[in-house]
Parts: structure tokens; sequence; C-alpha cells
């Protein structure tokens, strides 16, 4: 009977904790929200930010964008050739990429690179108590820290989202039309017939909550960092590993709202 | 100067960043048509139109479908009669209402779309369709009574073909190659008939040509004969010459019968019993009808 009781205890301290976490981490986004419309934080802070989340984040996308549109076009050569319906290469290169791959793939390096950091770099001020001096002059960590972060996060990672989907259409074009040999009138006007406006609106409202998702959970992550530097390695993999999983699930639920 | 490159940096980002989404806007929004007016469509199945669907002319894309109204009117319990397919049409796109309109498939996917198909021949007759106007549609083969028809088909083509395979059982078979082999072997021997025919009327070629000459001479002759036969008998007809006047002349027969009636009444047929009895028996023959061919002939002509 006490076997059983602890089984039930461990589920459920399980269960509390992961929805004390969501639950907190969703008062940190209100607040976030919050103090980004009533103390904006300084311009070259959140100019800093960008950089950091964006430029520098540019080069993994655009690899990442680029090979995957070329993996893509080659995978459904060989089977819309048999089907002799070569020439839609580019409708499924057009709406996979807007629709899903590009935002999924840049949420999933944006959290691997940038939510790694945030987590890190806010882990190590909160273990070496900085986030604590902060508030002992009055300063609200969310307003210096995640807001800056949130805020450049939220504008860049649409933006790197639109940067990877026309350089995976342009790796799908490269493969389809250049290696593959097919007629790149019918790829080019099968992909506008197909894909649209509203197919890149998708893409980019994805981007948008992948962005929150991933700016949050790196902050939360971050401030949740206890001990030393062990403590801060394992938040980094939290970080990671909550933002990865939670842009895929939000990502299924974004399909079924947005169709 | 640090803060500045840092600036430039993130500037040049974002500026690339929204020129790329504002090419892939542009590039994938759907392409409208600026001005435009409507045309109503009447069909009793539009098999999968929807909105938004395209609208060709000619296999040109003039305009798109804007709305499909089920129209209930006139019937009770709102039973639906017909569709109207309401459309925008470029404008500067000009339609008559002598046009066929269709729904056709087109595209990987096959999907439907309204299509316009000019009258051969423009007739300057025909009304221009204006905004608002109706058009009665051509409504598709619905792809189930295709189907249904199909099998209807095949199932006739079965049954001609057990027939087929009925009619050709082994045994007609084996007649059917019989027959064919004997028109075969027929086909030989009227070769070979056919041949010597060809021979012998090469080799006596000649033989035969000499025949019909001669054939022809001899025609020739009857010929002549035949006329000249023709002119006697014209003659004697006409009663010219002696035999003329013998068949034609009256006045010999009577003074062949005056001349016997005096020679009967002078008794010189009657002149001695004993002498003449063959003419006597002669005369007597004629009396009664005797058989004597001759006399027969002479009675004949006497008379």
């Amino acid at each position: 009977m006490k076997i059983k009781a602890d089984v039930f205890i461990i589920i459920g301290s399980k269960i509390v904790k992961l929805l004390k976490q969501l639950g907190e981490a969703t008062l940190m986004l209100v607040d976030t929200i919050w103090c980004m419309f009533t103390s904006p934080p300084r311009r070259d802070i959140i100019i800093t930010q960008m950089k950091e989340i964006g430029v520098m984040s540019l080069p993994v996308v655009l690899l990442t964008g680029m090979f995957t549109g070329m993996v893509l076009a080659v995978q459904s050569y060989y089977q819309l050739y048999q089907l002799s319906m070569e020439t839609s290469i580019g409708i499924l290169v057009g709406l996979s990429m807007t629709n899903e791959l590009g935002p999924v793939l840049t949420g999933l390096m944006v959290a691997g690179r940038v939510g790694a950091s945030m987590a890190a770099e806010l882990g190590t001020m909160k273990v070496t108590e900085q986030i604590d001096a902060l508030e002992t002059l009055a300063t609200s960590p969310i307003k210096y820290l995640v807001v800056p972060r949130f805020i450049a996060c939220v504008l860049l990672v649409p933006i790197l989202t639109v940067y990877s989907i026309f350089i995976g259409i342009v790796g799908g074009y490269i493969i389809g039309v250049k290696l593959m040999g097919i007629n790149a009138t019918f790829f080019i006007k099968n992909m506008l017939d197909y894909t649209d406006n509203f197919d890149l609106a998708n893409g980019i409202i994805k981007a948008f909550f992948f962005a929150i998702i991933v700016a949050i959970t790196g902050c939360y992550k971050g401030f949740s960092a206890s001990g030393g530097a062990e403590g801060v390695g394992k938040v980094t993999t939290q970080a990671v590993v909550v933002a990865c999983i939670s842009i895929l699930i939000s990502d299924f639920f974004l399909s079924i709202i947005l169709f | 100067m640090q803060n500045k490159n840092l600036e430039f940096k993130v500037g040049v980002f974002v500026a690339i960043g929204l020129l790329v989404l504002g090419f892939m806007i542009l590039k994938l929004g759907n392409r409208e048509f600026k001005e435009t007016y409507k045309i109503i469509g009447l069909f009793d199945y539009t098999g999968g139109v929807v909105k938004g669907g395209p609208v060709r002319c000619a296999g040109v894309e003039v305009g798109k479908v804007v709305d499909l109204i089920l129209v209930t009117e006139g019937l009770a319990n709102d039973e639906v009669s017909h569709v109207e397919v309401v459309m925008d049409i470029a404008d500067g796109v000009i339609l008559r209402d002598d046009a066929r309109v269709s729904i056709q498939s087109y595209g990987i996917l096959g999907e439907k779309h309204i299509e316009f198909t000019p009258a051969e021949k423009i007739d300057p007759a025909a009304k221009i369709l204006k905004p608002g106007d109706k058009i009665k549609g051509i409504n598709p083969v619905v792809l189930d009574d295709l189907a249904k028809e199909g099998q209807e088909i095949f199932k006739s083509l079965r049954g001609a073909a057990k027939a087929i395979e009925k009619v050709l059982s082994d045994q007609n078979v084996d007649n059917i190659s019989e027959t064919i082999s004997n028109t075969k072997n027929l086909t030989a021997d009227m070769k070979v008939f056919i041949n010597r025919l060809d021979n012998l009327v090469a080799n006596n070629a000649e033989d035969v040509t000499t025949l019909i000459s001669r054939l022809s001479d001899g025609s020739a002759k009857f010929k002549e004969t035949l006329d000249n036969l023709d002119s006697i008998l014209v003659s004697v007809k006409e009663g010219r010459g002696t035999a003329g006047k013998l068949v034609v002349d009256p006045e010999l027969y009577n003074e062949l019968t005056a001349l016997i009636k005096d020679l009967r009444k002078y008794g010189i047929f009657y002149k001695g019993k004993g002498q003449n009895t063959s003419r006597s028996k002669h005369i007597k023959g004629y009396d009664s009808g005797d058989e004597d061919k001759d006399m027969g002939i002479n009675r004949g002509f006497i008379r």
C-alpha cells in the first residue's frame, strides 16, 4: 500500500510541478508584455539582443532552410516521377516550406541557439545573485533582462522564418530545375498557383508564437536556475528541450486552428 | 561607432528580410483583377466548383467564381431548382450570350473551373453580356452516370464476346478452317483451269480469228440473200411478174375457173373411162376429199 501511495505522490508532484512551471511561465509572459508597453527598455539593449538573436542566427537558419528545401525536392522527385507529376514538386516545396518547415525549423534552430544562450546567461546571473542585486536596486529584472530578449525574438523570428522559407524554395528550385531538369516555368507556375499569401501568413503567425515560446522558456528556465555551474547546465538543457517540444506540440495545434 | 555598426547589421538584416517578405507576398498573392463585372451562370449541377475558383475564356483566366447560390424560389419545401454561379469577370473581356458556358477540370489535381467557349463565328446579333446578366450553362457529365453507362456498355460487350465465343466453338472452327482450305483448293483448280483456257486461246488464236472472219463473211452473204428474197417477196406482193400475178391477180383465177367449167361442160375430162382412170381418180379425190398429197396441194392452190 505504501509503495502505491508513493507512485501516486510521484505522479502528482510531477504534474503539480509542471502546472506550477506553466503557470509561472504564463505569469512571466503577462508580466513581460505589461512591462513592454508600460516601461519599454532602452533601444540599444534591444538592438544588441536583436543582433544576437536575429543576425547571428541567420547563417544557421539559411543553411537548414536551404538543405531542407533541397532534400524535399530530391525525395519527392523520385516519388512524383513515378506518377509523372514531377512539376508539382514546386507545390510541395512551396506549401511545406511556408506552412510547416520554415517556421518550425527556424523555431527549433532559434531555440537551440538563442534559447540555450538565454537560459545559460540568465542562469549564471541568477546563481551569481546578480538578479537579486538588480531587485535590490529596484530595477525589475523582467524589464531589464526579459523584455529586450522577448521583443527581439518576437520581431526577428518571423523575419528569420521569411528567410528560411525563401531560401528553402530557392533550394527546391535549384534541385528541381537545375539538377532534375523540371521545366522552370511549370515549377514556378504550379508553386504560385497552389501557394498563396494565406500560407505565408500561416507560417509567419506560427513563427510569432514560436518566438514567444523560445523567449519565455529561455528566460524562465534561466531564472529558475539554482546551485552552481551544474544548475546552469541543467536549466540550459531543459530550456532547449522544453522549447523544442513546445514548438512541435504547439505547431500541431496551431495548424489545426489556422486551417 | 561600435553601436552604429551593430545597428547597421540589424537594420540590414531586417530590411532584407522585409524585402524578401514583400517579394513573396507579391508573388504568392492571388492575382486579382482590378476592375470586374459580375455575370451569373445557371447550372443544374456544378460538380465541385468552389468559391474563388478560376473562370476561363477560351482557356485564358479572365475572372473567378465569387459565390454559389442554391436557388429555391418557385418550388415548395425549399427544394433546390438550380445553382447560380456568380462570377467576377475582368473589365474589357467581352462575352456574348452565344458562348458555351461549361464546367471543366483543369490542372494537376483536376479542379473544376468555369469555361467560356466563344461561338466559332462572331455573331453580331448575339447579345453582349452586361453586368448582372444570367447565362445558361451546360451541365457537366456526372461521373457516376458515366461510370454506370460504361458498366452497361461493358456488360453488353461481354455478352457479345460470349456469343462470338459460342460461334467459334471447336467444331465450328474446324468447319471454318475446312471451308477455307476447300476454297483454297478450289482457287488453285480455278487457276489451273484458267491457265489452260488461256493456253488454248493463245495457241488457236489464228484459227479463231479466221473462223470469226469467215463467219462474218458468211453472215454478209446471208444478209444479201435475205435482201434478195425480200425484194422478190415485195414483187410478189405487188403483183409483178408471173408469180405475183398468180398470187394477187384474181383474173387468172377467174379465167382458170371458167376454163375448168368449160372443160367440164364439154366433157373433156370424161373423154373415156378406160383411157384416163388415174386422172378421173384424181378428180374424184378432189370431190371426196382424198388425202393424196399432190392433189391436196393442187386443191388448195386452185381454190
